[in-house]
Parts: structure tokens; C-alpha cells; sequence
């Protein structure tokens, strides 16, 4: 009788545990969506487009959105001929988001080397380490070699 | 090339088999002999009917193909080779086997004839399935007319008519259950991958109309190809199934395995991996980065909408053919089932917490981003998804299997039980061990100031930890809990001889007893042991190694020296 009495006891407070438990884990969750969602809708900081990071994230912008005319607006005339029939925007950007690494100006030329994150299920990732170079001409800062993705900028004859 | 392989998989097959037997009443080196030889003599056997068949398909090939311009009948010298050696030889091995089987009667009872018999009528049944397929294709104007195609149907037709002929003879018909599963299985996943494409198919024509898609597709191609698909899946699933397999011992462990794994596990899964896209696509549409017209968002319903209706159709077919379940003393496939259904929910639903992790991580390691291809979103979106569908499928089962454990020893120690809950703690363990190294690793590297951004390297690698690690965690606890309700009962005998005994009855003693237990069988008519005579019998006995005899009476039970 003292038995079933203790495990009565038992059962008893397990139930009264479990509840706090549930309503933990419940707000654990609503917390980890909230915080998840606020990230996936929220849109990268905005850097100043005169500068060699902005013209940067003009381009990767317009990279990302697939809209191959944009991308050569942020690149030197030369080097915007030489990309216009480049097929390679097509291949390589779904699932993929871009990080600045670090900036080197000197004079009028500058680097930007960038850190591109691919990941097409949010778990398995690999990334690409990449350097955008730029020159300075009339107070623009323009991408003066193909950069990435671009990597088949031949004028055709 | 093809018929070399499948001599060498016979030739492995038997060998497979036959050392998975229990010695018989003949001696080692006579079942040797005998087993070497019959290895020889059905892989020959084998090997000229498949020589003979592809013969004959080609010579039969070139006399109905009646669309050739111009052919070069070059082409039929190797056929005509084949059947130069394959006719003869396979005539006299036939006739060697026939003689054989008249003069020793037992020879027919052998496993290397019942594993002939059943890959020669599997092998026969799906060249037959695939050339069949091909010609209905051809009559429905899904495909050009085959030549070919429609030789290799009807030859291939007649080498499994003839093997069925020796199957419904064969005198061991409880070893061919496995041959008329399998057929019943080549039928079920072709049946239902032409009704599948049919409903889809239909569906998607009815799609495109309602959009006013000028540019879409004709889907008749689509349809006709899959009613063929249906028709012969549907013949051979009524045919081995219908009028074969469901009419043998439904309560054979071969016979449910079939009903539970393939049947009512396959077509669970594959309702709610439809039941997965098509809630994602309602989620996508109603808060994500989804398509720019409805149409187009959803253009994948007819495909999920047929995979669900097929799939419900399987589990629920599947599930009536098996008798009520029974609380006490459940069969071990049962909890096969239930901890395999678990692990499908446990996968996907942890897969949804991880990916949510590292979102969440996402949201506090932003900084120096400068764009993205912007569907972070529907990745968020999906592992809701997946955390809808795992989590009730993982919990219902669990909750359930949880409750047979609370109150009986024989489910808590049983094996389904023990491998599930090592292979979660092992591979949860291993996982999250692998992912807490990636993460020191990224640690230390930003120590040495090798890192821009700490929490973005190691956000995946923690979500893992978490996720994978309280999985493993939480099976650690079940499993000692389990194992301080229920300790394993260990007699101190450690071997046993059964004298008389059913299989059943020796894995029965050896599962309650922790023993190694070997059985002898008897050539008189005596009583068989029972389990409960054997138990009770071994009750107290203190040494290692025992014999047990069946006496009519209580068992007889000699100890042994070590």
C-alpha cells in the first residue's frame, strides 16, 4: 500500500513538472521562430554608395536579383563590354549571401574581399573567398576586373 | 556482360543461403559435396536459360520488326552464338536436373532449387515487366512501335510461365514465399507509380486549362505512358499478390515484413513527404518569397496530391490486411515498424530545429553582410514544415511505444528497442561530438584572430550540438531508465542443447534465457518441446551448458561439462 501510495506521489509530480516544462519549451520555440523570422525579413545594413563597399553591394545586389544589366552599371566601360555576353551570372548565386571581409583603399584603386556563403538546405555550407578590385575615376568608384560570379568577360569579335 | 553478373549474384546467393542454413541430418562433408554441386549445376542452368532467352529475343526481334529501312544482319551472329551453346547445353542440364529430381525425391526439397526457381522467375518477370512496359507504351502511341521490345515480352513470358509451372510443383512451398513477395513487390511499385502519374497527370492537364497556360505542356504523352505502367503493375500485383501471396501464412514473418515495411511504412512515408510539399507551398504562398502568380507557386500540387492519394491507398490497403495488433506479446515487426516510423519523425523534425537554429544564430550574425539571393524566408519556412509533419508523426508513435514500455518488460528488452535506442545515441552522439570539435575549432581560430565573425562560422555547428546532442541525450536517459524498470533476467546457463524444438521455441528460450541455444531435431514422432516445459525446466539450474530432451513428460534436462 505504501508503495502505490509513493508512486501515486510519483506520478503526481511528474504531471505537475511536465506543465512549467511544456510551457518552457513553448516559449524556448516561439522565441527561436520570432528570432528567425525577424532575421530572414530583415534586410542587409545600406552602405554608402559613393564608397567602394556601396558600389560593391550595388553590384552583388543586382547580382543576387539576376539582373545582369544592373550588375555592368557598377563597372568600368571597358570591363562592362567585355561582360555583357558573359553567360556566367546564370550559375552559382541561388542560396547564397555575401559578406564583407575587409576594404583596402590606396589612391585610386581600392580591394574589396568578400565573403560568399552558399548554402541551398540551411545546414550544409561551403564558402568562397573572392576580392573585388575597383578604381576611382571623376569621383566614382567602378569594379575594374571581372569579379565574381563573372568569370568569362571575352569581347567577342 | 549482364548475364555474367547475375550468374555470379546466383552463384553468391546460394553460397549466402546455404551457410545460413541448420545442419541437417547429413554429414558435414557430404552437405558440402552436395552443396557444391547443386551451386554448379543450377548457376549453369541459370546461366543457359538467360543465354538462350537473349537469343531467342534477338533472332525473334529481327522476324517482327516491320518499320526497318535497312538492317544488318551481322548483328544476329552473337544471339545465334548464344543459342548455339546456350540450346544444347541448357536441354542437358535440364534433363540432368529432371533425372535428378525423379531419382532422389529430397533433391527438389533443397534450397539451392527453391533459390534457382526463385531467380530465375524474379529475373524472367522484370525483363518480361520492362519489355512489356515498352510494348503497351508503343499500342497506347506513347512510343514507336518495338520490335525488339515485343519479342523480348513474349519470350521472357515464356521462360517465367515455365518457372511458374516448377514453382506451383516445388515441394517446399513455405521457402518460395519469399519469390512470390518479391513479385508482389516488383507489381506494387510499378502499379503504383503508373497510378501516381496517371492522377498526376490528369490533374495537371486540368491545371494548366483552368490557368489559361497557352504555353503549357500536353500531358497525354504523360498519361497514356503511366496507365501502361498501371496495367502491368496492376497484373502482376493481382497475380502475385492478390491471387498468390495474401493466400499463404499471414502471420509468417517474410509475409509481414512485406505488409509492414513495404506496404503500410512505404506508403506512410510517401503521404507525408506529399502532405510536407504541399503544406510548404501553402506557407510559401501565404507568408514567404513565393511565386509571382498562383498558378506558378503551385504548380507542383498535382504531383504532391497523387503521391498522397497513392500512398494513403498503400498504408491503408496494407494496414487492413494485417490482423488487429495485439498488446501481449506483440510481434517483434510490429515494433520494427513503430521505431522506424519514429525515426522518420525524429529525423525531420530535428532536421526543422536545426535549420531554425541557425536562423535564429542568422539573425545576431548579420554584420558586414552586403546582399543575398533573399529566400531566407522560405528556408525558415520550411523547417516549420518539417517541424509540423515530424514532430506529431515522432510523438505519436513515441508517446505509444513509451506506454508498451512503462508496463512490459519483453518491449523494453526487446531488440528493435535496444537498436533504435543505440543507433539515436551512437550517430546523435558521434554527430554532436564532430559538430562541438567544428566549434572549438572555430573558437580557438578567432582567439588567434583568424575570424571575422565567431558566431557566423560556428552558428551551424552549435544548432547541431543543441539539436542532434539533446537527441542523443534524451535516448541516453530512456535507455538507463529502461534498463533499471527492466534488467535483462541472466540465468548463468549459457548454452543450450534443445532436443525437439521449434525454431520459434529455440529463439523464444534464447531471448528469456541470454543463452546461445542450438537445436537437434528428431527422426521419431516424439512431443516437441514447449516454451513454458523449457522454462520452467531450466528453472534453478546452475550449470552453463544444459541439454534438453523432450520425454513425452516434464523435459529431460542433462548438465553438461564445460
Amino acid at each position: 500500500m505504501a508503495k502505490n501510495l509513493v508512486e501515486e506521489e510519483d506520478t503526481g509530480m511528474k504531471d505537475r513538472t511536465r506543465t512549467p516544462l511544456i510551457v518552457l519549451a513553448a516559449v524556448v520555440f516561439a522565441a527561436v521562430l520570432g528570432g528567425a523570422l525577424y532575421g530572414a525579413f530583415a534586410e542587409p545594413d545600406t552602405y554608402d554608395p559613393t564608397t567602394p563597399e556601396g558600389v560593391v553591394q550595388t553590384y552583388l545586389k543586382a547580382v543576387f536579383d539576376g539582373d545582369e544589366l544592373a550588375s555592368l552599371d557598377s563597372m568600368t566601360a571597358d570591363l562592362a563590354d567585355r561582360c555583357q555576353d558573359a553567360t556566367s551570372l546564370d550559375y552559382g548565386t541561388d542560396g547564397a549571401r555575401a559578406f564583407l571581409d575587409k576594404t583596402t583603399i590606396d589612391n585610386d584603386t581600392a580591394t574589396v574581399a568578400i565573403e560568399i556563403r552558399h548554402s541551398s538546405d540551411g545546414i550544409d555550407e561551403w564558402i568562397e573567398n573572392e576580392t573585388i578590385w575597383l578604381e576611382k575615376s571623376a569621383d566614382t568608384w567602378q569594379i575594374s576586373q571581372p569579379p565574381w560570379p563573372y568569370w568569362d568577360c571575352v569581347k567577342e569579335q | 556482360m549482364t548475364w555474367v553478373i547475375l550468374l555470379v549474384a546466383a552463384v553468391a546467393g546460394v553460397a549466402l543461403f546455404m551457410s545460413a542454413r541448420r545442419p541437417s541430418t547429413e554429414s558435414t562433408a557430404e552437405q558440402t559435396g552436395s552443396t557444391i554441386r547443386r551451386l554448379f549445376q543450377y548457376a549453369l542452368l541459370f546461366g543457359a536459360v538467360v543465354l538462350v532467352s537473349i537469343g531467342l529475343s534477338a533472332v525473334l526481334g529481327q522476324a517482327v520488326t516491320i518499320n526497318e529501312i535497312a538492317g544488318d544482319r551481322r548483328s544476329l551472329a552473337l544471339p545465334l552464338a548464344y543459342l548455339s551453346v546456350g540450346l544444347p547445353a541448357g536441354l542437358l542440364l535440364a534433363r540432368w536436373v529432371r533425372k535428378q529430381h525423379l531419382r532422389q525425391p529430397l533433391e527438389a526439397e533443397s534450397p539451392a532449387w527453391t533459390l534457382y526457381l526463385s531467380i530465375a522467375s524474379i529475373t524472367s518477370l522484370i525483363v518480361f515487366v520492362v519489355a512489356a512496359l515498352r510494348v503497351l507504351e508503343a499500342l497506347f502511341g506513347a512510343e514507336s512501335y518495338s520490335g525488339d521490345a515485343l519479342a523480348r515480352m513474349i519470350v521472357w513470358l515464356a521462360v517465367w510461365a515455365g518457372h511458374w509451372v516448377l514453382v506451383s510443383g516445388a515441394p517446399r512451398q513455405d521457402r518460395l514465399v519469399w519469390h512470390r513477395l518479391a513479385g508482389s513487390a516488383t507489381g506494387m511499385v510499378v502499379g503504383t507509380v503508373g497510378l501516381g502519374n496517371t492522377i498526376a497527370s490528369g490533374l495537371r492537364q486540368l491545371f494548366d486549362q483552368m490557368s489559361g497556360d497557352l504555353a503549357a505542356a500536353n500531358y497525354s504523352w504523360t498519361w497514356r505512358n503511366a496507365v501502361s505502367w498501371l496495367i502491368v503493375g496492376g497484373l502482376v500485383w493481382g497475380w502475385y499478390w492478390m491471387a498468390n501471396a495474401i493466400r499463404t501464412d499471414r502471420s509468417s514473418r517474410p509475409f509481414q515484413g512485406y505488409v509492414v515495411i513495404l506496404g503500410v511504412l512505404s506508403g506512410l512515408i510517401t503521404a507525408l513527404v506529399a502532405t510536407s510539399g504541399l503544406l510548404y507551398d501553402v506557407l510559401v504562398w501565404l507568408l514567404g518569397d513565393a511565386e509571382s502568380s498562383a498558378w506558378k507557386q503551385f504548380e507542383s500540387v498535382p504531383g504532391g496530391v497523387a503521391a498522397l492519394v497513392t500512398g494513403l491507398w498503400v498504408w491503408w490497403y496494407h494496414r487492413t490486411v494485417l490482423a488487429p495488433e495485439r498488446s501481449e506479446g506483440r510481434p517483434e515487426i510490429y515494433r520494427v515498424y513503430d521505431y522506424l516510423v519514429s525515426v522518420a519523425g525524429l529525423v525531420t523534425s530535428t532536421t526543422g530545429a536545426t535549420i531554425l537554429l541557425v536562423a535564429f544564430f542568422d539573425t545576431f550574425s548579420r554584420q558586414g553582410e552586403v546582399a543575398g539571393s533573399g529566400r531566407g524566408i522560405n528556408l525558415v519556412l520550411a523547417a516549420v514544415t518539417a517541424l509540423l509533419v515530424g514532430v506529431p508523426v515522432w510523438g505519436l508513435v513515441w508517446l505509444r511505444t513509451q506506454r508498451l514500455a512503462a508496463g512490459s518488460g519483453d518491449e523494453t528488452n526487446s531488440v528493435s528497442r535496444r537498436t533504435y535506442l543505440f543507433l539515436l545515441i551512437g550517430v546523435g552522439g558521434t554527430t554532436a561530438l564532430i559538430s562541438l570539435i567544428s566549434v572549438f575549432f572555430s573558437v580557438f581560430q578567432s582567439i588567434l584572430g583568424e575570424t571575422s565573425n565567431l558566431l557566423r562560422d560556428i552558428r551551424i555547428p552549435l544548432s547541431l550540438v543543441i539539436t542532434v546532442g539533446s537527441v542523443a541525450v534524451y535516448h541516453w536517459l530512456v535507455f538507463k531508465r529502461d534498463r533499471v524498470a527492466y534488467p535483462v533476467e541472466s540465468s548463468g546457463i549459457r548454452s543450450i542443447l534443445l532436443v525437439g524444438a521449434t525454431e520459434e521455441v529455440g529463439k523464444a528460450v534464447a531471448h528469456k534465457t541470454g543463452a546461445k541455444v542450438q537445436i537437434l531435431e528428431r527422426s521419431d514422432d516424439a512431443e516437441m518441446l514447449a516454451f513454458d516445459d523449457v522454462v520452467r525446466a531450466l528453472d534453478g539450474q546452475t550449470s552453463a551448458r544444459v541439454l534438453v530432451v523432450a520425454t513425452g513428460g516434464p523435459p529431460q534436462v542433462v548438465p553438461l561439462r564445460h
